[in-house]
């Protein structure tokens, strides 16, 4: 009987093979279908947090356009378009996916967690982190004042700006959403999937290896 | 009663939403530059007593866009929307009565509605009501006043007000001592902003 390769291994191995190969898979094939997915439920999610602020979020190309309902000081009737880019922050469910592909359980397994992590899991993150960047994007116009080396448009518009407070947790959300989470989130949807496998596989030789130098 | 209840609330819901919805198709008709379009759906929200589309419509009936330029129906609704707390309209309001153009000029009434915005930090407000205490446009000048309401829209991020702060600190205006450290100081801030 052939001696079992190694699963930490076998995980290096295959998230060598899987995190490219994910990574192709999102920017060539899967990017524009995400960004039309995932487009109406942001529009949703900010729609239900600021219903007062936003009128649509159109997908254009890869960007999407946020319609607010704010108005510049000099042309009430005009109103405000911001530029979202969902393209970094879809970035995440390639990290899943190549993750989940690399780890060492059946294919049965695999494909499960694949579907169910990025329907029920990964969707709702990117949801969240989306609308946070541009929440944020709204609040910059409205309270006019530099927060998180952002810089506020020249223009001023016709809205009550946030409470001090609000703006800069909308601030601290940007940060998140954009520089911290899309890294950090796909890992931890990944190993609430497969605390076991982590567990069995890297954790154990973690604790092995002291006594294996003694 | 409890089973009418939750299709009362039903009801209520399905009403925000259509409301919503109407309020949403109106702004994209202003988006397209189809104002006559947009009218008719303002008025229906209008008349419900939604502010926001009380806004909208004085703007119309003030600018004469889609509707026949009207300034006293739209005085009236500009009106109900700033009572409602719609910053937009009170301030543009406040601009008309303020400068007498469209709207019958009221200095007084123009400087209340800029006082209500400045309590909620609106910092073109704040410097409009600076201007305002500075001439006396509304009664006695009042250099203190207008110091104060220049330093809180410096401070919310209004560049103008934070030039006019080094001017006065330089030449020693609005009942201030020539102080160069603070007119530097302002300078500094406006440089950091990247105003």
């Amino acid at each position: 009987m052939p001696p079992q390769p190694d699963p930490l291994r076998r995980f290096w191995r295959g998230a060598l093979l899987s995190l490219p190969g994910a990574l192709a898979f999102w920017w060539f094939i899967a990017v524009g279908y995400l960004g039309a997915l995932l487009a109406p439920l942001v529009g949703w999610s900010l729609s239900l947090s600021v219903p007062h602020l936003v009128v649509e979020l159109v997908p254009v190309g890869l960007d999407w356009t946020l319609i607010t309902t704010l108005s510049p000081i000099d042309s009430p009737l005009d109103l405000l378009a911001l530029q979202i880019p969902p393209v970094r922050f879809t970035a995440s469910f390639a990290l899943f996916w190549g993750l989940v592909l690399a780890t060492p359980i059946p294919w049965g397994e695999r494909g499960y967690q694949l579907l169910t992590g990025t329907a029920f899991v990964m969707m709702p993150l990117v949801v969240m982190m989306i609308s946070l960047f541009a929440l944020f994007r709204i609040g910059l116009y409205l309270n006019h004042t530099p927060i998180v080396g952002q810089m506020p448009p020249e223009q001023w518009y016709l809205g009550a700006p946030f409470p001090g407070w609000i703006y800069h947790l909308l601030g601290v959300g940007r940060q998140l959403s954009a520089l911290v989470l899309p890294m950090v989130l796909p890992v931890l949807a990944w190993a609430a999937f497969n605390g076991e496998v982590i567990n069995r596989v890297l954790l154990s030789r973690l604790r092995q290896r002291p006594e294996t130098t003694a | 009663m409890r089973r009418l209840l939750p299709l009362l609330l039903l009801a209520l819901l399905a009403g925000c939403g259509s409301e919503q919805a109407t309020h949403t198709t109106a702004l994209k008709r202003l988006l397209a530059g189809d104002y006559a379009g947009a009218a008719p759906l303002l008025t229906q929200l209008a008349e419900a007593g939604q502010p926001a589309a009380q806004f909208r419509l004085g703007i119309l009936y003030l600018e004469g866009k889609g509707v026949a330029a009207d300034p006293q129906r739209a005085a009236t609704l500009l009106n109900q929307a700033a009572e409602a707390g719609e910053v937009g309209a009170a301030y543009l309001l406040a601009q008309a009565l303020r400068t007498g153009g469209r709207l019958p000029a009221d200095p007084q009434r123009a400087r209340q509605l800029l006082e209500q915005l400045a309590t909620r930090h609106y910092a073109p407000a704040e410097w409009e009501l600076a201007k305002m205490l500075e001439k006396g446009e509304a009664g006695a000048a009042d250099p203190a006043a207008a110091l104060e309401h220049y330093r809180q829209a410096a401070q919310h991020g209004y560049r103008d007000a934070v030039l006019r702060l080094i001017q006065a600190y330089r030449n020693a205006e609005l009942g201030l001592v020539q102080d160069t450290a603070e007119a530097q100081h302002w300078q500094e801030s406006l440089r950091q902003r990247a105003f």
